[in-house]
Parts: C-alpha cells; sequence; structure tokens
C-alpha cells in the first residue's frame, strides 16, 4: 500500500492542495498526517475540514503543538507563532477546536510509529537535530519506522544493530528502502512552511511492500499563500519566510 | 519463516544454488541459476556467524542497495536481492574470465598495455561517477574485462551512492578498503569524493608500471597516514625509461592530484597521451605543444 505522509501542514491552503494531488498522481492509497495543520498560514479552516474529512476516510492524524496551541495557553512559542495562533484561535469553530484537541500524540501501525515532534516524549515538543536526537526516538519505541516532523528540515536517521546511527539528507524523488535490518526515523519536511532553503513543499510517500521511502518536493503558489498572510493582518516575516523556505 | 539452507541443490526465492566458487571474507559467493535467465549469475551471501566482522553486514547492505540501480557495460547486471528477514543476498551477473588481480605475476606491464587498461578502467569510473557512485575499492580484484575489452567493476560492499543513505559513514571509526590503494581524504572521513577512485587507479597504474606499490603496503592507521603529507617517489625513479607521456599523466602520480580531471578526462587524455606506433617521444611533445 501506498502511503502519503505529511506534515506541518501550517494553514498553508495552496501547498497543501498541490502535494494532495501530487500524492494522487503517485497513487497514494493512503493518508497519514503528522500534526501541526495550523499556525503561521492564512487557511486554518480549510486545513482542518480536508484533514478532518480525510481522517473520516481512514486517515491517521496526529496532533502537533501548534494544534495543541489553540486549547492551551501553555506552549511556549516565538512572538510571530503566538500571533498566528491568537488569530487562528478566533477562526476556528468549536468543532474544529474539539477535534485538534482530541487528537492522539502518536499512533502505531503496524511496524510503523507516527509522531509529531520524536518518540521519547511526545508532549515535550523535542526537535531532532542531531543523531543523538534521533537515537533517544528511536530506542524509545518498538516500532522499526518512526515517522515525524516538527523541524522543517527532511532527513533521514538509521540505527543498526549495533547502536550506531546514520543520517543522510534525502533527495527528492529518489525512492530510498529503509532496510529491515536496522531501524529508522524519517523526519519529514513541512508541507506549508519550508524551511531548508527549497521554498517547494515537502511530503513523503512510503510504500509498505517495497519498504520504499520517497520525500517529494511540490512547487506550488507561494505568492497566493504569502498573500494571504499579509491581507489577513498575520507577520509579514511569515509570508517572507514562505518565499524562500527559510 | 525459516531460513533456507545455502547448499548445491537449494532453491532461494527461484534460484537453484550450484557450487561454491569463492570463501571470502565478507561474504561466499555460489553459482546459480534460474530459469529464464540466460546468462550465467552468481548469488553473493554476507558472512553473518557470530563473530564474523559487523563491516560484512553492513557492506552488504550497501551493495544490496546500489548495485540494482546500476546499468550499463561497466557493472555486472543485477537479478535479485534478498533481505536478513529470511536469507540475505545478491544475485548478480556473473562475468567470465579473471580479475586482474590475476596478472599480478606479470608487472611490471609494457608501459603501452598498462595505460590501455587504466584507460579503460577510468571509462569504466566515469560511467560509474555519472551514476552518482564512488566506488571506493579500486583494486586489481575488484576489474575484470569482458571479451570486447570494456572493463567491468565488481563489488560495491564499500561504494558511496550520492543518493542514498551512507551506512558505512558513520558505522566505523576506521575507513574500510584496501590500505595500499586508499585515497588520503578516506583517512580524514571523506567519502563523496570521486577522485578518491582515481587516486587508487593511479596507484594501480603506478604499481603496473614500477611493479612497485607507492605508499606501500602498510595497513596501519599512522602507515597508511604517511600519504596525506608525503609523496610517492617519481615512476621514473624506479625505471629511468619510464615514459614523460606517462609519468606527465596526473593519474600516474596519485599524491599529485591539484587540478586533476574527471575520470572521463583522464581516460580521454591517456588514449591522446598513449604514442601511435613509430611515434616518438619527441614527436608527441611537439604534438602537444
Amino acid at each position: 500500500m501506498r502511503l502519503a505522509v505529511f506534515t506541518d501542514i501550517h494553514a498553508n491552503r495552496q501547498a497543501f492542495s498541490a502535494c494532495l494531488d501530487f500524492a494522487r498522481a503517485q497513487g497514494a492509497e493512503r493518508t497519514i498526517c503528522l500534526g501541526d495543520y495550523v499556525g503561521y498560514g492564512a487557511d486554518p479552516e480549510w486545513t482542518v475540514d480536508v484533514v478532518m474529512d480525510l481522517v473520516e476516510r481512514g486517515a491517521i492524524a496526529v496532533r502537533g503543538n501548534h494544534d495543541s496551541a489553540i486549547g492551551t495557553m501553555t506552549v511556549s512559542m516565538n512572538a510571530e507563532a503566538q500571533a498566528a495562533i491568537e488569530w487562528t484561535r478566533g477562526r476556528l469553530g468549536a468543532a474544529q477546536r474539539r477535534f485538534l484537541a482530541e487528537l492522539p500524540l502518536m499512533v502505531q501501525e503496524d511496524d510503523r510509529l507516527y509522531v509529531h515532534s520524536e518518540a521519547s516524549n511526545p508532549q515535550r515538543w523535542h526537535y531532532v537535530q542531531t543523531t543523538l536526537d534521533a537515537a533517544r526516538s528511536i530506542v524509545a519505541t518498538e516500532a522499526q519506522i518512526t515517522f515525524c516532523g516538527h523541524i522543517h528540515q527532511p532527513t533521514l536517521y538509521s540505527m543498526s544493530a549495533a547502536a550506531k546511527l546514520t543520517s543522510f539528507v534525502p533527495r527528492s524523488g529518489v525512492g530510498v528502502q529503509l532496510l529491515p535490518g536496522r531501524r529508522w526515523l524519517a523526519v519529514l519536511g513541512s508541507v506549508g512552511q519550508p524551511r531548508d532553503g527549497d521554498p517547494a513543499a515537502s511530503f513523503a510517500m512510503f510504500d509498505t511492500d517495497t519498504r520504499e521511502i520517497t520525500y517529494c518536493r511540490v512547487p506550488y503558489d507561494v505568492e497566493t499563500a504569502a498573500e494571504r498572510i499579509r491581507k489577513n493582518g498575520l507577520p509579514f516575516w511569515l509570508a517572507d519566510r514562505l518565499m524562500v523556505g527559510r | 519463516m525459516a531460513r533456507p539452507s545455502v547448499q548445491p541443490g537449494a532453491v532461494i526465492d527461484g534460484f537453484t544454488i550450484g557450487e561454491c566458487v569463492h570463501h571470502g571474507g565478507m561474504a561466499t559467493l555460489w553459482s546459480v541459476s534460474r530459469p529464464g535467465i540466460a546468462v550465467p549469475l552468481l548469488m553473493k551471501i554476507p558472512r553473518m556467524s557470530e563473530g564474523e566482522d559487523p563491516a560484512a553486514i553492513v557492506s552488504f547492505e550497501m551493495e544490496r542497495m546500489i548495485l540494482p540501480r546500476l546499468s550499463g557495460p561497466h557493472v555486472p547486471r543485477c537479478f535479485g536481492t534478498g533481505d536478513f528477514a529470511r536469507q540475505a543476498y545478491v544475485v548478480m551477473e556473473r562475468i567470465p574470465g579473471k580479475t586482474l588481480y590475476s596478472r599480478l605475476g606479470e608487472l611490471p606491464l609494457a608501459y603501452e598495455e598498462a595505460s590501455a587498461i587504466t584507460g579503460k578502467i577510468a571509462l569504466a569510473l566515469a560511467d560509474l561517477h555519472r551514476q552518482n557512485v564512488v566506488h571506493h575499492d579500486i583494486k586489481p580484484s575488484s576489474i575484470m574485462f569482458l571479451p570486447g575489452g570494456e572493463a567491468v567493476l565488481i563489488d560495491f560492499g564499500l561504494s558511496h551512492h550520492n543518493h542514498l543513505p551512507d551506512l558505512l559513514q558513520e558505522e566505523f571509526r576506521l575507513p574500510y578498503g584496501t590500505a595500499p590503494y586508499m585515497a588520503p581524504e578516506r583517512l580524514l572521513g571523506v567519502r563523496d569524493d570521486p577522485r578518491s577512485d582515481l587516486f587508487s587507479l593511479g596507484v594501480l597504474l603506478y604499481f603496473f608500471t614500477t611493479g612497485e606499490r607507492p605508499f606501500g603496503e602498510s595497513e596501519t592507521l599512522r602507515g597508511m597516514r604517511r600519504r596525506l603529507w608525503r609523496d610517492p617517489y617519481p615512476p621514473r625513479k624506479l625505471r629511468p625509461d619510464y615514459p614523460p607521456w606517462l609519468q606527465e599523466n596526473r593519474v600516474a602520480v596519485p599524491g599529485d592530484r591539484a587540478g586533476v580531471a574527471p575520470a572521463h578526462g583522464i581516460a580521454a587524455g591517456i588514449r591522446a597521451c598513449s604514442p601511435r606506433p613509430g611515434q616518438t617521444d619527441r614527436t608527441l611533445g611537439a604534438a602537444q605543444a
């Protein structure tokens, strides 16, 4: 089965639409959403509605820190992110807020684990920045493959049977087989706010039969997404950074 | 699922096991056959018993990832792979003949023959590098020749693919490879530079034309590190008749790689520099001036 795995959509309608179309064209049969559906972008209502609809049709969705921040004031964020969350909170209806609040932090399916930040302490929203961070997450689970997001920079980590770690920045469009002899942490890039220097939206396809993961980059209408952020009175930096993917 | 036993007559994923043709330190090689595949086949099985070098497993993982992605006349075709869950193996085309290692008793070779061999290997490396792969174990026993003369590179267990995770990069503290042929940057942990293969090719040419390995045979880290700061003797010091057209080709002195050309440039350069019948060094020098 071909899975389409999305994370950090951040209310970017143009990016998410482009990725969904791309995934469909690639033959995606199931959708996995790794959280942070809102925050930063100008279309939270549309985005949450789409994710709710996907879940109703069998998709898996977990909760991210921005989704948690909608229902609680205790998640610490920078000023721009906080401004976007407060703006978003006023836009979402009660059903949408309840949907976000009730999402699980982690979901395990077969030998795969889906989580927003990392698996050792998912409610603390740690970033996976080094092989040490990756090791902490990998040893905390029984899963052979963990999929996560949160840091907005795609990286593929593996741990050998001798507990040696490797890290690799995946190349777009090149399938990598996640060999069964080791354990893997697939950190995905962001759909709606890439930060690896490439403004194109980022997600991944995973084939459960061949165990091949393909990181995908999808160009989208960045101008419109940025313009909507400005028009809605959100911090301009949130629009500017989309143009450069930083 | 029970692990199938590897012995003559056994069948693994449709491949019938024949004779064992090689017992290596990292893997064993078996001749195999499968209905519908006309070319002779080899099945490579990593050594995985307790106490075996863990590098055997990692290098098998690398070869299993890389070999199926390669194509062209300079690599063996891959016909199937199996993973550790049942039986780890790679099935590849069996290249007829012997490796270049079989020529070691004849060294030093004639300059023209050694440079022709080097040119063919450089062409094969150019094709490999074009496919984003650095071989990292270029040495006589990794090189074979087709009846038509094209070089074929074998053994991709230490290779690096620019588009795939490098499982060897962080797995081992010491660089893996064959000490006399190892490029200096490998000792510093660099595994993504195709020039590492060209360094090994230079070692091979030096060895095949002088009978001496330019950096000796030391396998200690200290011994290998000498190549970081010390050039080998120029080949002409070992053979006074060493022709300028060969020594001045940068690949002949592996330590001298400033401005070294990519593999395809070296192949073209060797073809252009090799003297044609009746041509002397003087007329060649005039032609190049």
